[in-house]
């Protein structure tokens, strides 16, 4: 009976452990998703009041 | 310091394009027609767009953009709603905008408009009519039709008045409210839930007014026209074709 509690608390323990290191690896993935997105290169045209904001494309050449 | 509100907006604003059954933007074939429509557009009117942009304080792009959604350049006659033109716009359009100017944006129309207005429709700041009398709405439906100047002139006055009617200093002008009021009308109850005097001033952001059932197909699709990816503002602002 002790060997049998022993191995269920050994399982969930495994378990467990399983579930928060992929909680964790999909949090740091959507940290880097998140930065990634904040990087995007963007500009913003001024043009008689409006405020255009332009994503820039990476192989286009602006001033 | 312009007397106008500072209008902000994504170009482009949504990740797709416009489809309308196997009629795609992104098909490099109508992505092409559509440059050399902005192309054509901006070689034919540019002059008169860009003085009334001026006046206005529109930008040539979107103005280039509206000709280009409404009637792909062309002088066209009035349909069943009356939208007549290289803006599609109506008689109660110009009625409305212009008479309502001051009341809405807080500032005089600027003289420019107001004399032309003035010259070619005598009643328009005197009449007691609520509505386009008949005589005046026949003048101002030739005029719509065979002047582009006045056609330019009243649909770029009407945008700015649309721009105005859903801004504050605070919240700033919506571009993507102005399409939908310019399409399917100023006073429609998606844009105006609390009654047409008390238009709704809170941004919402163009995605959801692309996906509400409450906003007409048409000016869902409009959306995607002017604001999607390889739509006519992308084209010119982002593609820089013109």
């Amino acid at each position: 009976m002790a060997e049998l509690i022993i191995f269920i608390q050994k399982a969930n323990f495994m378990k467990l452990r399983n579930i928060v290191f992929v909680l964790l690896l999909a949090g740091a993935g959507y940290a880097v998703y998140k930065m990634m997105q904040k990087t995007k290169k963007t500009k913003i045209i001024k043009d008689r009041g409006f405020e255009f904001e332009v994503e820039e494309d990476e192989d286009v050449i602006t001033d | 310091m312009s007397r106008y509100t500072t209008i902000r907006a994504r170009v482009p604003d949504l990740p797709t394009s416009f489809k309308s059954g196997r009629y795609d933007y992104s098909d490099p074939t109508v992505k092409q027609s559509n440059i050399d429509t902005v192309r054509k557009i901006n070689n034919t009117y540019g002059s008169i767009i860009n003085t009334w942009g001026n006046v206005f304080f529109i930008p040539n792009s979107v103005i280039v953009g509206f000709i280009a959604t409404e009637s792909g350049g062309v002088m066209t006659k009035p349909n069943r709603f009356k939208a007549t033109g290289l803006m599609q716009v109506t008689p109660s359009a110009v009625w409305e905008s212009a008479r309502k100017w001051d009341s809405t944006v807080g500032s005089p129309l600027p003289a420019e408009a107001a004399n032309l207005l003035r010259k070619n429709i005598p009643d328009l700041f005197t009449s007691k009519s609520s509505t386009v009398p008949t005589a005046s709405e026949k003048k101002i439906l030739t005029l719509l039709e065979k002047d582009a100047n006045f056609n330019i002139m009243t649909g770029t006055m009407l945008l700015r008045w649309l721009l105005e009617r859903f801004s504050t200093q605070a919240t700033g002008g919506q571009l993507n409210k102005a399409m939908v009021a310019y399409n399917a009308g100023a006073y429609i109850r998606v844009l105006n839930p609390q009654g047409a005097s008390s238009p709704n001033k809170i941004p919402v952001d163009t995605a959801s007014l692309a996906s509400n059932r409450a906003v007409p197909v048409e000016s869902r699709g409009y959306l995607f026209k002017m604001l999607g990816k390889d739509g006519f503002l992308s084209l010119i602002i982002k593609d820089r074709v013109i």
